[in-house]
Parts: structure tokens; C-alpha cells; sequence
């Protein structure tokens, strides 16, 4: 039989038995074991795990500083070295819930330690912060007290161990962004053609992958004189040095890298070349300019059309390149060339 | 069109002297086999491996896997202008074996072909655990396999080499399927769009396929369907193979789900109780340019409404750029009035935290997960590796061990809809 794992909870100044809403600016107070609610929760996890300590703060006092407050009860609930936190259950009251998704997120950003917490879907805590830890769906009060530490009780055993968690729907918390895989008891095809008889019959129904909304990203103003700029290119077509010396990855690239062309009139074929998954290379490793054209950016370097060409080029492959890796990169590489007065940049691909 | 399927149930496969079929125990006789695939001069040798579920074995590289099927009665033969004439199929009496597959298996790749010259031209792992915690992922651990492991001459250009692994791959299967050839299958099932109810909703299927050249293309009656219009054809055609794979390059739909369409064998399934399935619109999805891409996808949905679809069914094979085409069908169907499901595999990143689709529209308010393809898993050490000792493109043992994800798993979040993996935001 495994020894009980530590658990610390955070309550409220009316949970944590203070008292109401004129004890809501109590500063916080650390309890030895089970708390309040804490007594039922360790009734429920049995011999599983122990409340070790109980955190309570009004909740004036926390909301007003939240941020502040939350980072000071991480080093306190450091300090009992638990292996769950469990924050509330909150149900509808809003600042309890920012308070319980703060100290949640934050106990589990700076300690690594998973946590658990509960509310009511319409308590403004839930968007906040379901997203990024396991908020239990509650009832709107105390009334459902019990089944709210039940549910929370058994997935913050799951979490605390490192076991399997199951969906949201099995496991009663609101979805967060995370999307992993399961194994469903009917095929796609025959949840698809259900969805379809629902939508034609005018039933309700279930998208199971969200629309996207992508950011909208506004062009900047265009450049009044290209011929007094420094100009760079920068491609996702996957052009490297023969032989990727920096083994930048083929497809889901998370890497990108930067190349001199200084004095370089043209890509010979024999020293570039290009990795990308995801197109015929065949014509870009014939004739590198097909791709990159640093001939006819030379020329226009002579010509006066552009001020200067900037003597690196970026590059990296744009196979199925991860959204948030690409804004990083984008970021990255935009980031060097301003440092370097570069205002313009040529992104190709095929 | 009538069309009957006598189905044999096959539950295991043993290479021996003679052919034969016996309560379910398929005998091929292995030498003659390999001889006739060796007519084909273009391989230097062909290797004949049986794999079985629960057995600890890997196979790697696979490229295609086809049911064996054979036309008994009725115009046309199996896998039509591959392997006969190319008249119009779907109608008499075809018999399938169910439960063994054939599977080809190799490489297109610089070092062993000339003229797979990269990116596009270059074919895709894809492994299959007959045992083990990857077994659950693919629709074909649970098939007996007849492997067949091809050695080319070295002299062979990689269109000359793509065409023969696909010729020996049909050949084979139309091989085995002739053994039950003289039997009386197990079950029969006939297969007819009667007339039905005019109340019942008109459905369609858009079967978004790839095209797009060499290791990368789909054929419909041995025709490649490279840069061709959408076209629109009876489910009867796709049960008597009219559809072959030939994308070895990316997730592919293999000729076994060509001729076992799930959403078809659903639509089938369903027609007269509670929707009128019309039929199927094929068309490609690797549009090059933005403009072919939308105009291909407007001639789709303008296809699907003439047929008189109100409700349409939409899958897509192989890359993320086809997403983007099966988006815009999407949107143009639903412009229509016709109400689009649309079924996806997603591309969340390894963690599932990054965007699941690199496009998609406002329209498809009703999309279906055939998972997060990038989601990673390791694989478990196996006592036999059919077909290489590497992960394709790496130096890495394919024993045990090594990370690779779910695109790699073979036909895991299979894009057709056969199987039951699914992500879910949790």
C-alpha cells in the first residue's frame, strides 16, 4: 500500500471558516490538515493522499493583488511539498474563481506540481483559466459540495500520480486547449454520416474539431524609396548549404538558419540545394534561382532598384511547420534584421 | 448498376506447393507466385513474407495494401485497365477475400532509385505492428498480410519502378483472389441504389483523392487522374477496384479502402432508411495554383448540386495543402445549400497545443477527427522487421525505441474514416 501523497488546499475567508464578505480582506492564514471542506475532500481520498495544510485568504485581499498574492502562497505551499493542490471548489463566485485559476496556474508554472479546482460554467474564472488547468464543472453553490469534491478528488488522484486522464466528458472538467488523441467506439465514417442525417433533419449536433479564427496580421506600410534600402530574403522553401550542414530539419521544422551570399553572384547547384518534403525539388536543385533569385536581385542591386541586399539569407522548411513554430521563427528572424536596418524582405517559396 | 459481393472469410495464409482455399486457410502456392511476379523483369528479386496479428513482427515501407478481388460474372474485370479491359465495372458478381491483404513495400529514394530526386518524388514511411500497444492504430495489423518485398535493377527510373511495384501488387492480389475462384463464398451481399423515398434527403460523397504525379498519384481505370476535372461515378465502380492507389509519398489512402470505403459502405448502409445516396463525386485535391484550387473546388460543389446533393459527405487524402482544397469544396457546397460533414485527421504539433488545421473555413461548422497525426509514440522493441532494418530516411533502428509519430503508424488517422482515432480538446 503506497504511503498518502501530500495535498495543500487553498479556501477561502468563508470556506476556511473565518467568516463572510466583512472578513473578505483577511490576509492569508496557513492551517495544519483538512479544512472546512478539507474534511469531507479527505474523507473522499481516504488513504490515497493527505490535506497536509490549508491556505485561506479573503478573497478581497487576494483579488485585489492577484497576481502578487498568488506568487507568495506558491512559496508558502512550497514548502509542504505536496504533490496536488486543490483550489475551492468555488462554484459561482467570481473572485474565489480567479483567485483558486490564479493560484493554480501559477502553483503549477513555477512548481511543475498539478493542481485541480472547481466551478460553476458561468463564474468568470472558468474562461480565464480553463485553458490551461483542470477546472471541475460544479454546481452554482454549496449545495453540490459533495459531487464537486468527488469529481475533483478523483482526477486530482489521477494527476497527482501520473495516470491517464480521459476526456472531458468522462472525467468531468471544461476542455482546455490541449487536444489529445483518443480511441472512440465508432469509426469517423459512421460518426460523420450520423452528423450528416442530424444537420439534413435539422437535429442538433456536435463539430468535433473547432473553426479556427487566425490572427489577422495587418501588412505595414509599404516602403516609399526601395532604392535607399537594405532588402533580405528569406524563404520556407527549404534552401541550405549542400549537405545541411546544421541539419536543419526537412518538415515540422523548429529551427531556422542563416547563410552568407556576401559576394556571391549567383547559387551554384553543387553548393545549395534544397531539403523541403513537400514539393518536387527536382527544379530548385537544378537551378537554385528558381527559388532564391539572387541573380536577379544582384541586378537589381546594380540596376539601383533596391539599396542593398542584405549578405544573409534565412531559411527553413515550411512542410507541415507547426503554426506557433513559425511565428516564433518569424519572430526571431524579424527581430535580427531590424537590429541590422534591414526594412524589406523578399519571402519566397514555390 | 447491381453489383454482388461474395465475400470469402480468409483467417489465415500459408505459403506452400499448391493454391488452394479451405475453411478459411488460404495455401498459395509461393514459388509459382514469385515466378510470375519475376516476369516482370524490372525487379531483380521479389520476397514473399506472411505476417499475422499477434505475431512480433514490424513490417516498414509499406506502400500499398490491396484486398484481392475478382470479377466472376459481369462486364469488365477487377482493378479495371490495370489488369484487363477498361470498360465500365460495378455491375454482376465480384468475389473479395476478406481478411489478407496484399502489401507492397520499399523505397523511393535517390540512393536506390534514379530520378526520386526529392521533396515530392520521394515515398513516405509507414509501419504496421501485427502486436503490441501500435497494433490499435491501424485498420491492418488485423489482417493477415502477404508482404512482398521487391528488390529493383539498378538501371530503373523511378516512374518505371513506381509503375512495377504497383503492376505486382495487383497482380498478386488478383493471383490469390483467383483461388477462390470455383468456391462458394461465405456470404453475399448485393449491392443496387434502388429507388427510394423522394422525402429522403439526396447525399453525396466528395472523394478528394491526390494527383499529382509520379509516387504521388491516383488512377481510375488505370487513367491518371493528374490535373482531370471532378467526375462523378457509381459506388458499384470503387467495390470492383476502378480506383488504385499509386501515392506512396504522403499519408495515402490504400487501394484496400478504395475498394472498402468506409463513408461508401455507410451511405450504402444508410440509403432508403434515412437518406437517398446518390452517388460519388471524385476529384483531386493538389491544385498548384490558388486559382486551379478554388475553380476546382467550385466545378466539385457545382458538380455535387447538379446531381441534386443536399448533404454531401467530404474526405481528403495526403498532405496539409489538400486541406486547404477540401476546405473551399466545403465552402462552396455549403454556399449551395448543400450541408457538408467533413472528415480530417488534425496537425496539433507534438503536444497538441498548436492548431489543429492550417486552413479552415467558417462553413465547416461540421467537422469529424480522425486524430492528431502528429501526436508521437515510440516504438516498442519487435523480434522481426519486415522490409528494413532503419526508419526510412534515418539512421535509426527501427527495433525499438525511436520517436515517430502517428503520420508514420500506418493508416492510423486514416483520412477515409475507417478507423476510431480521435482527438479531443482536453
Amino acid at each position: 500500500m503506497a504511503e498518502p501523497f501530500r495535498v495543500v488546499q487553498y479556501l477561502n475567508q468563508f470556506f476556511g471558516g473565518l467568516g463572510g464578505e466583512e472578513r473578505a480582506g483577511a490576509p492569508p492564514l496557513v492551517k495544519e490538515g483538512p479544512v472546512g471542506p478539507g474534511k469531507l475532500l479527505q474523507a473522499l481520498l481516504g488513504d490515497r493522499a493527505s490535506i497536509v495544510a490549508t491556505i485561506i485568504c479573503g478573497d478581497n485581499y487576494f483579488s485585489e493583488h492577484l497576481e502578487r498574492v498568488a506568487a507568495e502562497l506558491v512559496q508558502e505551499i512550497k514548502r509542504w511539498s505536496p504533490r496536488l493542490v486543490v483550489a475551492g471548489p468555488a462554484f459561482g463566485a467570481g473572485r474565489y474563481g480567479i483567485c483558486c485559476g490564479e493560484l493554480c496556474k501559477q502553483v503549477e508554472a513555477a512548481l511543475g506540481i498539478p493542481t485541480v479546482t472547481g466551478m460553476f460554467e458561468e463564474n468568470p474564472g472558468v474562461d480565464m483559466y480553463r485553458k490551461r488547468i483542470h477546472v471541475v464543472a460544479t454546481g452554482a453553490n454549496a449545495s453540490t459540495m459533495r459531487e464537486a469534491l468527488d469529481t475533483m478528488s478523483q482526477l486530482g488522484v489521477k494527476l497527482a500520480l501520473g495516470q491517464p486522464v480521459g476526456p472531458p466528458t468522462a472525467e468531468g472538467y471544461f476542455a482546455r486547449s490541449v487536444r489529445r488523441n483518443f480511441t472512440d467506439s465508432r469509426s469517423a465514417a459512421e460518426r460523420a454520416v450520423e452528423i450528416l442525417v442530424a444537420r439534413l433533419s435539422g437535429r442538433p449536433f456536435q463539430t468535433e474539431i473547432p473553426v479556427q479564427v487566425f490572427e489577422r496580421v495587418l501588412a505595414p506600410v509599404s516602403l516609399a524609396d526601395l532604392a535607399a534600402e537594405r532588402v533580405a530574403v528569406v524563404t520556407t522553401g527549404g534552401l541550405v548549404p549542400a549537405g545541411n550542414p546544421d541539419r536543419l530539419e526537412v518538415g515540422q521544422a523548429t529551427r531556422w538558419g542563416r547563410y552568407s551570399v556576401e559576394g556571391l553572384d549567383r547559387l551554384s547547384p553543387e553548393a545549395f540545394n534544397s531539403i523541403h518534403r513537400g514539393y518536387d525539388t527536382k527544379h530548385v536543385n537544378a537551378d537554385p534561382h528558381r527559388l532564391i533569385p539572387l541573380d536577379a536581385l544582384r541586378e537589381a542591386e546594380r540596376d539601383m532598384m533596391i539599396g542593398q541586399l542584405w549578405p544573409y539569407f534565412y531559411t527553413t522548411s515550411g512542410q507541415g511547420t507547426f503554426v506557433n513554430h513559425a511565428r516564433r521563427m518569424g519572430c526571431e528572424i524579424a527581430d535580427e534584421l531590424k537590429g541590422a536596418g534591414v526594412r524589406g524582405v523578399l519571402l519566397v517559396s514555390t | 448498376m447491381q453489383l454482388t459481393l461474395g465475400t470469402f472469410e480468409v483467417r489465415d495464409v500459408v505459403l506452400g506447393e499448391t493454391n488452394r482455399l479451405r475453411e478459411g486457410c488460404l495455401e498459395v502456392n509461393a514459388r509459382e507466385l514469385r515466378e510470375r511476379l519475376l516476369e516482370d523483369s524490372l525487379f531483380a528479386d521479389v520476397t514473399l513474407v506472411v505476417a499475422r496479428l499477434g505475431e512480433r513482427k514490424r513490417i516498414l515501407r509499406v506502400l500499398d495494401v490491396i484486398e484481392p478481388r475478382i470479377k466472376v460474372e459481369g462486364p469488365g474485370c477487377a482493378f479495371p485497365g490495370f489488369l484487363g479491359s477498361d470498360e465500365l465495372v460495378g455491375s454482376g458478381v465480384t468475389y473479395r477475400l476478406n481478411g489478407v491483404v496484399v502489401m507492397t513495400t520499399g523505397a523511393m529514394e535517390t540512393s536506390n532509385i534514379p530520378g526520386a530526386e526529392g521533396g515530392l518524388r520521394l515515398s513516405r514511411e509507414q509501419i504496421i505492428d501485427m502486436t503490441g500497444p501500435l497494433a490499435k492504430y491501424s485498420p491492418f495489423s488485423r489482417t493477415v498480410n502477404l508482404v512482398l518485398l521487391f528488390q529493383p535493377k539498378q538501371s530503373l527510373a523511378v516512374e518505371t519502378y513506381d509503375h512495377a511495384v504497383r503492376m505486382a501488387g495487383l497482380r498478386a492480389a488478383h493471383y490469390l483472389a483467383t483461388i477462390a475462384r470455383g468456391s462458394a463464398p461465405d456470404r453475399q451481399e448485393t449491392f443496387e441504389l434502388k429507388p427510394v423515398d423522394p422525402e429522403l434527403p439526396k447525399v453525396v460523397y466528395i472523394y478528394q483523392i491526390q494527383s499529382d504525379g509520379v509516387v504521388r498519384h491516383s488512377f481510375l481505370y488505370a487513367q491518371d487522374r493528374y490535373r482531370m476535372n471532378p467526375t462523378f461515378l457509381h459506388p458499384n465502380e470503387l467495390f470492383d477496384g476502378a480506383l488504385v492507389n499509386g501515392v506512396f509519398g504522403a499519408q495515402r489512402i490504400p487501394t484496400a479502402l478504395h475498394t472498402n470505403n468506409p463513408v461508401v459502405l455507410q451511405l450504402y448502409r444508410r440509403h432508403g432508411i434515412d437518406l437517398n445516396f446518390l452517388g460519388v463525386v471524385l476529384t483531386e485535391g493538389s491544385n498548384v495554383s490558388s486559382g486551379s484550387k478554388s475553380r476546382n473546388a467550385y466545378y466539385t460543389a457545382r458538380l455535387a448540386k447538379a446531381v441534386g446533393a443536399e448533404g454531401a459527405v467530404l474526405t481528403q487524402e495526403a498532405g496539409g495543402n489538400m486541406i486547404m482544397d477540401q476546405m473551399l469544396m466545403c465552402r462552396y457546397c455549403e454556399q449551395m445549400g448543400i450541408k457538408t460533414v467533413v472528415i480530417t485527421y488534425e496537425m496539433g504539433g507534438p503536444q497538441g497545443d498548436d492548431v489543429p488545421l492550417i486552413y479552415t473555413v467558417p462553413e465547416a461548422v461540421a467537422m469529424v477527427s480522425t486524430g492528431n497525426r502528429e501526436e508521437p509514440v515510440v516504438l516498442p522493441e519487435m523480434d522481426e522487421l519486415i522490409g528494413a532494418e532503419t526508419i526510412l530516411f534515418t539512421n535509426t533502428s527501427a527495433r525499438g525505441g525511436a520517436e515517430v509519430t502517428l503520420l508514420e503508424i500506418g493508416f492510423s488517422t486514416d483520412q477515409t474514416g475507417s478507423w476510431y482515432t480521435r482527438a479531443m480538446a482536453c
